[in-house]
């Protein structure tokens, strides 16, 4: 099937709707007919923490709680959670969460979850780059690795389920940011193992240069790697054992883009995708354009695996968000500034991301799968921060909104109570399950969290 | 010593063999010295550790998480080391002992720092320096090596990190007895819109500087899957590029023009090639190379291409291939030379070793100190030595923050008048063309801090001089901003003296005042650390999470800023850094959001930028401040020393190359440290030809 007289993005960088490709769905060399369509993964990453008490139904009463931070706040956290009844209890929505209203039937919000912190690191630093990490700070304490910043979970579920895909991941940040402000482990969620990054793209433009290998480049890398390789392995026999081992990594990546090719060929003649331009889009619209760029992936089977940040931990820089504010505003700085009516201004912010998320689940309605169910009927997004409360940069009692059904595995529409202090690896365990790995354990997890499933 | 000797029990336990010597350790701060730099074997030291030092740093305490009492019987020599770097700094910079303890006189502290040196010398020789990664070309190389390896009449794609573009060649002032810039240069920032680059040519993202270093740091130069992908494509796209032609690529008519008929085709291009490889790779190619890109040419005339279109395509397998993308340092003795080329090449051109540097150091001649230095000589004479002044100074300086400056537009209208168009566009380019100025013209480097005169334009001027706030009425006001609107154009900067000691230096400008400012009120903090971390080279460590930042909204608008930051000094976990940040950053507090002096703020108190460097040097504000750093010129001297020796090496800075440091500043004294003395002086360094010593050197 040919692709190349097909547009999928409107100019306004919407998606058009795109009748089922059947030889999208044979990229793992299944005949058509046979192909079920795969579960898709995304997880949504909120940089600064929530305003909480404005985000979990029942807990308006609450007074902004003072500033703690890190270690000192994973001391008392036992003192400070805000106790619940655990249990499944209907879903309510708050005035952040309104924007969720079209989709109660199709999420679960899911509160009491903690995350175990390692001291010695910025919260925000370790906030987002150990965020899905599969090492334990006791682990990297028993392996004397500095921060807990291991092999992540999209990556270990790449490891299982990239095979029929292009990429095993794809990596999204929104990062909107021109001063390089902040170290990379605010601006990725993703890492292949402890201090190797899989980096997040932020551009549109070159989201969509990685999804769509144009020919000539294509043509380039087959006529070149064999040289490459032998140059590569004339240069390893000069070298140290270390360095070796880092040409090693080189020859593999070689390897890995010319098998990227091979699916590729199989996948699309070519994609007569309209290129993202340069220009600086409004806030929305930029995340909307990289939301889209992810699905655009998600459908023609480029990826199972994504995650997304919709902005960058800290990042002390003002920017724009048009519509919301007239002015630009510094979000970090806004959540330690909550105190009279500051809480307001930042919910905003919240109330924003919420909009973003909410298009993303309107998007996988409409989107049909080759069976005619909608992208989300076979997806799970999971939209989450790494920080509980942005007035305390906690690492307890993160919010956490699940949506979609993972082909009906997952049981949606509800306020799930997790008992205060459940690990968050136990939800990352479940969603590695639900994408069919066969595991037991992931990072300090003490079980799958079985309230979640139908 | 009956008293020190039983305070210190714990001291006494053995220490690990070093080089076959068994150190029973005193303490590393107390062993005896094998040969000193006096007779006497340092006897200051026991009793100023056990009287002064033991009571906080002992075991029973370790403030600050630092003990001198014990440290494990299998304490890496490295943490010795640290520990000595640690005592020798917070005694020196009067740091220790702390308020409250009775301090040391000046004689038994410069002979206490005196024998701490020494020993700190003897543990650095036992510790190796660690080897080098393999590491990537970044960005700023990547582009200057494939421009100079094509000849390339422009850039790549947009370099926004370049802030400073020079429309006269000034940096090649006439070498004489005194070089001196022109009267008036013509600049600008183009940041904000680099030029374009090649058509299709799109860059790779701008690599992140390590934190408190440089872009160039080895360890951070990996290489993902996709920066590989991005590496494949830019090989592709650079020859491919409608603006790859004749008319921009010097090497056309040597490399990619079809060879006169009748020639020997397959000859031809095996010596195109084994010149062409032999810069692309910064070395000697092997003959199986060459043979091999050889036959990847005729393969592709082969398939009918034109000879060009041919060549295009083994040039972008060259820039696809490993021996290109990865510098590679030494592994062994016989490496040395042309690793010591590719470094020399990187620090100063930032690009490839040329062909008379690839000779010297084929030759292995390049290890001759006069030869080196005559080297360095044709390199900063050479036009490429601008590539080192539009890298290291906005670095060091951390001056891309400037133009990320976002001043309330309320509080600041005229930083916003042209759209598009920042005030900050003018601001950075005042400490930047100081830095070549004070480097073309050999200037003493406190020249820097308290510059005799300097280049200003006429919007900088009245930026700090003219009208502070725009004329309420029109036409006055109109009037004010037609004439900020034409400055902000303008590319002249003159050369004036700097008759106003508040203003000049690359401390007391608006740039470096802007970007440490919020949008609505100066941050003494950021300051303070951005005189510590740049001035000092003392960064600070982070502060800690569990500290609350300054709840503004609640604050009392009655206080000034230094009343409100008094709390940080007053909370023990807060004092440690902040009695240190805290003066030099409120030293600084005549300067408002965008660098304009002011005298009082806006709830009508006065400004107080009154404070005490090193606990020697009081000053009642930024001009006394910037005289006591003048007056510390030594110990800035060291601190840009570290910096440059950090950025010419790639790498963090090891125990040794403290002692190296020495060596560089004893020498370039008698030129006041003039910023070229202090190149030379890395790069006939020790340092400079130490590659580190990989753990598996030999294992292959």
């Amino acid at each position: 099937m040919n692709l190349s007289r097909r547009s999928f993005l409107r100019a306004e960088g919407a998606l058009l709707a795109l009748p089922f490709l059947p030889s999208l769905a044979a990229a793992d060399g299944l005949p058509p007919e046979s192909a079920q369509p795969r579960k898709k993964l995304a997880i949504v990453y909120l940089p600064n923490g929530i305003v909480r008490r404005c985000f979990f139904p029942g807990e308006g009463h609450v007074d902004a709680p003072d500033f703690i931070g890190g270690f000192e706040a994973d001391k008392i956290k036992h003192e400070r959670r805000i106790k619940n009844t655990p249990g499944l209890h209907p879903l309510e929505l708050t005035e952040t969460l309104e924007p969720l209203a079209e989709h109660v039937a199709d999420i679960t919000l899911i509160t009491g979850l903690d995350r175990s912190y390692k001291d010695g690191q910025d919260v925000h630093a370790q906030g987002a780059s150990c965020y899905l990490t599969s090492v334990s700070p006791k682990m990297a304490a028993d392996r004397g690795i500095a921060h807990p910043n291991g092999r992540t979970l999209d990556q270990v579920i790449g490891d299982a389920v990239g095979h029929a895909t292009v990429f095993n991941t794809l990596e999204i940040s929104c990062n909107g940011f021109t001063a390089p402000k902040e170290p990379i482990e605010f601006d990725n969620i993703s890492w292949y193992g402890p201090g190797r990054i899989a980096p997040s793209i932020r551009e549109p433009q070159k989201l969509y240069d990685r999804l769509f290998l144009r020919q000539g480049y294509r043509d380039h890398v087959a006529d070149v790697t064999d040289l490459v390789l032998a140059d590569a392995g004339s240069l390893a026999r000069r070298l140290g054992r270390e360095d070796r081992r880092t040409l090693d990594e080189f020859m593999e990546m070689i390897r890995g883009i010319e098998r990227r090719i091979g699916k590729m060929d199989r996948l699309l003649i070519e994609a007569d995708v309209r290129i993202p331009t340069q220009e600086v889009l409004p806030r929305g619209e930029y995340i909307r354009l990289q939301m889209d760029l992810m699905l655009t992936a998600f459908r023609m089977g480029i990826t199972d695996v994504c995650t997304f940040m919709i902005g960058p931990e800290r990042w002390d820089a003002t920017l724009m968000y048009e519509g919301v504010f007239d002015q630009p505003v510094q979000h970090h700085e806004m959540t330690h500034n909550q105190k009279g009516d500051g809480f307001k201004q930042l919910q905003k912010i919240d109330r924003f991301h919420l909009e973003q998320y909410a298009y993303l689940i309107r998007r996988m309605k409409e989107i049909k799968e080759s069976d005619g169910r909608s992208l989300l009927d076979h997806s799970l997004v999971a939209f989450g921060a790494g920080l509980g409360d942005g007035a305390t940069h906690q690492f307890f009692d993160l919010p956490m909104i699940l949506a979609g059904t993972a082909q009906g595995e997952v049981k949606q529409g509800r306020f799930l109570k997790m008992p205060s202090g459940t690990l968050n690896s136990n939800l990352w365990l479940s969603l590695a399950r639900v994408m069919g790995l066969e595991i037991d354990s992931f990072a300090d997890s003490t079980g799958v969290i079985s309230e979640l499933f139908a | 010593m009956a008293d020190i000797r039983n305070q210190g029990r714990a001291l006494l336990r053995g220490m690990p063999a070093v080089e076959g010597t068994i150190v029973i350790a005193l303490t590393i701060l107390l062993a005896s010295p094998r040969s000193g730099p006096g007779a006497e074997p340092g006897p200051i030291l026991p009793p100023l550790v056990a009287g002064k030092c033991l009571g906080c740093h002992g075991d029973g305490d370790a403030s600050g998480g630092i003990t001198f009492e014990s440290l494990p019987p299998d304490a890496p020599i490295g943490e010795q080391a640290r520990l000595l770097g640690l005592a020798i700094d917070a005694i020196d910079s009067g740091a220790m002992p702390p308020d409250g303890e009775p301090s040391l006189d000046a004689a038994t502290r410069s002979e206490a720092i005196r024998w701490l040196q020494h020993r700190l010398g003897e543990v650095a020789q036992g510790i190796a320096t660690p080897s080098l990664p393999l590491q990537r070309l970044n960005r700023f190389l990547y582009n200057n090596t494939v421009r100079d390896l094509f000849r390339l009449s422009r850039d790549l794609f947009p370099l926004p990190e370049k802030l400073l573009t020079r429309y006269d060649p000034y940096l090649l002032a006439l070498p004489g007895p005194s070089p001196r810039l022109p009267e008036v240069v013509h600049v600008a920032c183009h940041a904000l819109e680099p030029s374009p680059g090649l058509e299709g040519v799109k860059p790779y993202p701008k690599d992140l500087r390590a934190e408190h270093g440089f872009d160039n740091q080895a360890d951070e130069l990996t290489l993902s899957p996709l920066l590989l992908d991005t590496f494949l494509r830019l090989a592709h796209s650079i020859v491919e590029s409608p603006d790859f032609t004749p008319d921009t690529v010097g090497i056309w008519g040597e490399f990619f023009a079809a060879p006169a008929e009748g020639s020997d085709r397959e000859a031809e291009i095996r010596g195109r090639l084994k010149r062409f490889l032999r810069i692309a790779f910064r070395g000697p190619v092997e003959a199986e190379t060459v043979d091999r890109y050889s036959a990847f040419a005729l393969s592709k005339l082969a398939q009918g291409l034109a000879f060009p279109d041919a060549m295009k395509k083994t040039a972008a397998a060259a820039l696809s291939s490993p021996r290109f993308l990865y510098r590679v340092t030494a592994t062994g003795h016989e490496d040395m030379p042309l690793a010591l080329a590719s470094r020399l090449s990187a620090f100063l051109w930032g690009s490839c070793p040329d062909e008379e540097l690839l000779e010297l150091a084929e030759r292995g001649a390049i290890l001759h100190p006069d030869v080196l230095d005559r080297t360095v000589t044709r390199m900063l004479a050479d036009p490429r030595i601008e590539r080192f002044l539009d890298t290291f100074p906005s670095q060091w300086m951390q001056l891309e923050n400037a133009l990320a400056a976002t001043p309330d537009p309320i509080l600041a209208r005229d930083f916003h008048l042209v759209p598009g168009t920042p005030a900050s566009l003018q601001m950075v380019l005042e400490p930047l063309v100081l830095f070549d100025t004070v480097f073309v013209e050999e200037r003493a480097l406190t020249e820097l801090i308290a510059p005799s005169s300097h280049y200003q334009s006429e919007f900088l001027r009245s930026w700090y001089q003219g009208v502070q706030t725009p004329p309420a009425a029109e036409p006055d006001r109109a009037a004010h901003d037609e004439s900020l609107r034409r400055h902000l154009r303008s590319r002249e900067f003159r050369r004036v003296p700097c008759d106003d000691p508040r203003f000049g230096g690359i401390i007391t400008n608006a740039a470096v005042a802007s970007m440490t400012s919020g949008p609505k009120r100066t941050h003494p903090v950021a300051r303070g650390v951005w005189i510590v971390d740049v001035i000092f080279n003392d960064p600070p460590s982070p502060p800690p999470a569990d500290v609350p930042p300054l709840a503004e909204d609640a604050a009392d608008p009655s206080l000034t800023i230094r009343e409100h930051f008094a709390a940080h000094r007053e909370h023990p976990s807060c004092a440690g850094c902040h009695t240190k940040l805290d003066p030099v950053g409120f030293a600084l507090e005549n300067y408002d959001i965008t660098g304009r002096w002011r005298d009082g703020y806006a709830n009508g108190r006065d400004v107080d930028a009154s404070g005490t460097l090193f606990r020697r040097h009081a000053f009642d504000g930024a001009v006394g401040f910037k005289g006591a750093i003048v007056a510390e010129q030594e110990r800035f001297a060291r601190a840009f020393t570290a910096h440059l020796l950090r950025f010419a090496l790639g790498r963090d800075l090891v125990p040794a190359d403290r002692l190296v440091i020495d060596g560089i500043l004893s020498r370039s004294a008698r030129q006041g440290h003039a910023i070229k003395a202090l190149i030379r002086g890395v790069v006939q360094s020790e340092s400079f030809r130490d590659f580190g010593q990989s753990p598996d050197a030999d294992a292959r």
